[in-house]
């Protein structure tokens, strides 16, 4: 029994060692929660429920989270990651808000975000309506029409009629006539009013439109078709209400819309230079909005009791491509507010042509307003009002930020567009203490030593003048902030703080804007640019890089080059070149700078920046062809590229990732110190890679470890009963691998689950050999450098793991950990590499010598323990990716991670050894020391005393 | 889980498949970085279920020992290719990756240990792909009808089971009238 206990209090033993301390959580990591861009017909302002006064944002975005925002402050009140899917649609109920992605019905309480219920379907869903009994009505992709309960989300009642017509079926009734069939219906839009339900199709050209009896479920009238050209569906925006159902002639030069119940459609010409139509509606106010590529206005239409529209007035057009115009009532007045790509909002009445109130956005950004949701309440004075709008960006790079302007101020902004995050790349800060000598240092190096000696002396003078007065000056107030123990602050602008925690990572994000974000301070976003211009399509990123001290160069598959300042974003060189390219990699070159090379999709190589005159060895690349091959190219340094190694995985197998050893992965000790003190000597080869391959019909995964200068193969593993529609997930970094795979049950004598394996490369089986290597003054891998002799051990994971990271620090003394990012809001989750250990005895307990190396008995499954998610409490959402990096201080690693919310944190894998934590008290020190001193004092005369009276008495 | 007949018949053809494979012969090709196009330049014969090899031939190559050249035994195209240099052609260890059907997928040249000076003639190696390591289960635990972990029953030391045999014959040889010394 004890032996049990003791094999499962171990790993908990070694789990809350590494666990996060409850006065860090909160401090020294952030969290920016992000939803996405929004969508612009699933976007409102609304009351959690009905007697409240305050009305939320709720928004459903492309990355198809539900969220309420609150308008006052920005902050997310709830959110909800639904299933993603390309069909997402919100509306508001009372006191609920219901959502469809793809096949199913969701309704949440739009208070606290519950699941009130959830219904699936087998067809996506279309179109999604409250009626005012606040049920449920929902078409779907086949043409079905349900009503949901809104207690239950239960089906009351099905309308199929719109597919009566089976596609075989040459000549069919339909509507009012026969047609001949030879097209299904496209199901497009549901209305809801008072008593009714319409459904508006497509078929044959044509628009039709069918009547429902909301109690009954059975079509009222017959269908028809309202319209006599050939007309497509919507292909401007439709940001309108129930009442109105609008489309586009097939030429796509005229608008049109008809206001149910009537079927007499008005028509709107679309004058030729427009790009975007967006047509919003508010009861019988009609507003069609107009956006050329220079300039933007609108149409206001007032549609009467039997149906017809009648234009009211015109807005004059204002500059700028990107506005946005969104209708509210209230008061019993409709209220028109025009969002200018400058900030400035401009409010009308519908009724009236002159503007009511305009205001100039003060803290003046540009904005380029993509679409807008407002609220207008009217003072009681009548004349003046409460505006606020939320708007959602289309700046080139940064689409779908959102802003709030209330009465032409800035209220807050999200940067939403952060959440489409591909690539990300560290810049070191410079270190204020040595940065402004550093040319001064450098002089000394190249004098001799005599008169680097007196420049050293002069200079140290020098620097006693200048910073000496202010350095006593401020001696006593840094004593006491010593004292007082508040927090360091962290430095601002390009510097680094002392423990090197402050750093810059610059991301990109999937649209072309770059962004540099501070980890120091809380995931600032410290300044922003863009790689795309307006209207332009960003081809996505193929390397970004710290190029050299502050900057960043960008590779653009597009074929262009760019480099930043990366302290305050100024674009500091822009090349193009053509074609695009197919891959890049950072070299040295031998004058100790650093270049980029990349391979184009022509096989060429080229050098960047363009222009440089650099000399460097030889380059090898590996780019993947297909999912079938892996070729290695090298690049010699005349800018030669040349095809070497060609991996072709067996017949059957596709290759699913490839990793490499990070760029900073610095290795201690090149040898594992046994505990009788004999070595095996890690295998380590900067040139390795990992590519997993999957084979469908025998259900098995693969793991090739290759070399990726001749292409052989280090080690190779297959695994049977793999589920392979899982990712395989791996990661390298020094001498070994780590991979999770999916293991169905299929396979006799292993569990179904998930499962890490690690894989240790050493460089002979024995202990004190160097194998092949053995006297070798150089290895080439050319010549075949000789096997890795490989452990491994694989474990059941309670998880999916969706990416590792594995912590890095400045040397590789600290021993590492493995960040598993697990989907879901589970987080990251870290595991000592020490648990992953294939040298762990299986099934006895470890002899003398194997605990004195650390290690302990092999256990089948990694629990999860909540105490070393370092994410802790916080609900991450949507992380893709993990990346780290070093600090200055070598027990502590930086990470963040991107890919939906952004996420930043340090962990200190060994504990924080070279720094004093937080509960140490300098004061009592300084009092204890202090007091003993009194005290000697004071008793020391008392001593003398004492002992001159013993003497005397003797 | 128990394995299914169907299942169990197509391991046994697997099997039989494998054991019927007879010697099967693997081009082998070299393409030197600097030509268009790969040249054979020798094979091997090999037994994909004994890994042995059976025959090697290699034609020697006319190229300097530090010219780099890729090797492999599928098609320029198609195939997998591994760059070496031409003097670890001759002097090294021949490796031929085997997938699971015991085709080469793959041909690589690897420094043999400690290889000595002056031999020349390529050895051969065939590898198979290994099974990657799965998770140790521990044993599970088999209750008995009542639910309860059956006691195992101590096997019986032979002294134990068979003392009054022993007891029996100790009499006998004790009790045992000796010689009938009076007659």
């Amino acid at each position: 029994m004890r032996f049990f206990s003791g094999v499962l209090l171990l790993p908990c033993f070694v789990a809350s060692v590494l666990g996060i301390f409850k006065d860090d959580a909160y401090h020294t990591d952030w969290h920016i929660p992000l939803i996405g861009p929004s969508l612009p017909t699933s976007t409102f302002f609304h009351q959690p429920n009905q007697d409240s006064k305050a009305s939320l944002i709720y928004s459903l975005t492309d990355r198809s989270i539900l969220a309420a925002i609150n308008p006052k402050d920005g902050e997310l009140v709830w959110r909800q990651q639904l299933k993603e899917s390309a069909v997402n649609v919100a509306r508001a109920g009372n006191g609920v808000v219901v959502s469809a992605t793809g096949t199913s019905v969701s309704s949440f309480n739009a208070g606290n975000g519950r699941l009130v219920w959830e219904n699936a379907f087998s067809q996506n869903v279309v179109d999604l309506r409250i009626t005012p009994a606040n049920k449920v009505a929902v078409l779907f992709a086949d043409g079905v029409v349900r009503l949901l309960d809104d207690k239950s989300g239960d089906v009351a009642w099905e309308w199929r009629e719109l597919d009566r017509c089976a596609d075989d079926v040459l000549v069919c009734a339909y509507g009012d006539a026969n047609f001949l069939r030879n097209s299904t219906d496209v199901p497009l839009s549901l209305h809801v009013t008072k008593s009714t339900l319409t459904v508006a199709s497509q078929s044959l050209k044509k628009l039709w439109v069918s009547t429902i009896d909301l109690a009954t479920g059975k079509s009222t009238s017959s269908t028809t078709h309202i319209s006599t050209a050939a007309d497509i569906p919507a292909k401007h925006q439709a940001h309108h209400g129930d009442e109105l159902l609008s489309w586009t002639e097939e030429s796509g030069r005229t608008l049109k819309f008809v206001a149910l119940p009537s079927t007499t459609p008005a028509s709107v010409a679309i004058p030729n230079d427009v790009v975007e139509t967006v047509l919003l509606s508010s009861k019988d106010d009609v507003v069609v909005h107009f956006k050329t590529h220079g300039e933007s206005w609108a149409h206001v239409y007032k549609v009467d009791a039997k149906g017809v529209a009648s234009e009211v007035y015109a807005v004059r057009p204002r500059l700028g491509a990107h506005s946005a115009i969104s209708l509210n009532s209230a008061g019993g007045k409709t209220y028109l507010v025009w969002t200018l790509p400058n900030g400035e909002t401009v409010l009308y009445d519908v009724a009236k042509e002159e503007a009511l109130a305009s205001y100039t956005l003060i803290n003046a950004t540009e904005i380029d307003p993509r679409h807008s949701v407002s609220e207008v309440v009217p003072r009681p004075d009548g004349t003046s009002f409460a505006v606020r709008t939320f708007v959602s960006s289309a700046a080139p790079g940064f689409v779908g930020d959102s802003y709030l302007i209330r009465n032409g101020e800035l209220a807050w902004s999200r940067k939403e567009s952060l959440v489409s995050v591909v690539a990300s790349t560290w810049i070191e800060l410079l270190d204020p203490s040595t940065e402004e000598i550093v040319e001064e240092l450098d002089a000394e190096t190249h004098k001799s030593v005599g008169a680097a000696y007196v420049h050293r002396v002069t200079r140290h003078l020098n620097e006693l003048s200048l910073y000496g007065p202010a350095w006593i000056q401020a001696l006593p107030q840094r004593i006491l902030g010593g004292f007082v123990n508040k927090g360091t602050e962290m430095p601002t602008g390009k510097w680094r703080d002392f423990f090197g925690f402050r750093k810059f990572v610059i991301v990109i994000t999937a649209e072309g804007g770059v962004a540099a974000i501070d980890v120091g301070r809380n995931g600032e976003v410290v300044w922003q640019a863009s790689l795309v211009n307006a209207g332009e399509k960003f081809r996505g990123v193929s390397g970004i890089y710290e190029v050299r001290k502050g900057h960043v160069g960008i590779v653009c598959t597009g074929g262009s080059y760019v480099e930043y300042n990366a302290f305050d974003g100024i674009e500091v060189l822009k090349q193009d070149f053509t074609p695009s390219v197919l891959s890049t990699a950072q070299v040295d070159t031998q004058g100790g700078k650093k270049i980029i090379i990349a391979l184009l999709s022509n096989n060429k190589a080229i050098a960047l920046p363009m222009g440089v005159d650099a000399e460097f060895d030889s380059v090898h690349l590996t780019v993947k062809d297909s999912t079938r091959s892996i070729k290695g190219i090298r690049v010699s340094p005349n800018l030669i590229s040349s095809p070497t190694w060609t991996f072709v995985p067996p017949v059957g197998e596709s290759i699913t990732t490839i990793e490499g050893r990070p760029a900073h992965d610095p290795v201690a000790s090149i040898g594992r110190v046994l505990g009788d003190r004999s070595v095996m000597y890690k295998y380590l080869n900067q040139h390795m890679i990992v590519i997993s391959t999957v084979n469908p019909t025998a259900a098995t995964a693969s793991i090739y470890l290759i070399d990726s200068v001749s292409g052989s193969i280090l080690h190779s593993a297959t695994h049977a009963a793999v589920d392979v529609t899982q990712p395989i997930v791996a990661t390298v970094s020094e001498n070994w691998v780590i991979y999770s795979y999916f293991s169905d049950e299929a396979a006799e004598g292993t569990a179904k689950g998930y499962h890490l394996v690690v894989l240790e490369l050493y460089e002979s089986e024995f202990k004190n050999d160097r194998g092949s290597l053995a006297d070798a003054d150089e290895v080439s891998s050319f010549k075949g450098a000789g096997k890795p002799h490989v452990l491994s051990q694989s474990y059941v994971f309670p998880s999916a793991v969706k990416a590792f990271a594995v912590t890095d620090t400045k040397q590789g003394i600290t021993s590492r950990d493995i960040l598993a990012l697990l989907p879901g809001t589970q987080g990251i989750y870290s595991i000592p590499k020490r648990v992953l250990d294939p040298r762990r005895p299986v099934g006895r307990e470890p002899d003398a010598a194997e605990k004195e190396e650390g290690l302990f008995i092999y256990t089948p499954v990694i629990e999860i323990d909540p105490k070393s998610i370092i994410t802790h409490k916080r609900k991450v959402m949507g992380l893709k990716k993990v990346v780290t990096t070093p600090s200055q201080l070598e027990s502590t690693s930086i990470v963040f991670a991107y890919g939906g919310d952004l996420f930043g944190t340090r962990v200190a894998p060994s504990l924080a050894f070279d720094v004093l934590g937080k509960g140490f008290g300098k004061i009592q020190l300084v009092a204890t020391v202090v007091g003993l001193t009194i005290a000697s004092f004071m008793v020391a005369p008392m001593v003398r005393k004492k002992q001159i009276n013993a003497r005397w008495s003797l | 889980m128990q394995p299914s007949l169907p299942r169990l018949l197509l391991t046994l053809l697997g099997l039989l498949s494998l054991v019927s494979a007879s010697d099967i012969t693997a081009t082998l090709q070299a393409w030197p970085l600097s030509a268009a196009s790969p040249t054979p330049v020798g094979s091997v014969v090999y037994n994909p279920v004994t890994l042995t090899t059976s025959t090697t031939s290699l034609k020697p190559l006319s190229l300097k020992d530090d010219e780099l050249i890729r090797i492999g035994s599928g098609d320029s195209d198609n195939g997998s290719w591994t760059v070496t240099t031409a003097g670890s052609l001759v002097n090294g260890k021949l490796v031929l990756q085997l997938d699971a059907e015991g085709r080469v997928y793959q041909v690589e040249v690897e420094q043999g240990r400690a290889a000595p000076e002056g031999v020349v003639g390529t050895e051969v190696e065939l590898s198979r792909v290994v099974k990657g390591a799965t998770p140790t289960l521990n044993k599970p635990v088999v209750l008995n009808a009542q639910g309860r972990v059956p006691e195992v029953e101590k096997e019986k030391t032979f002294l134990q089971k068979y003392w009054w045999l022993l007891l029996g014959m100790f009499i006998l040889v004790v009790g045992g009238g000796g010689g009938d010394q009076a007659s």
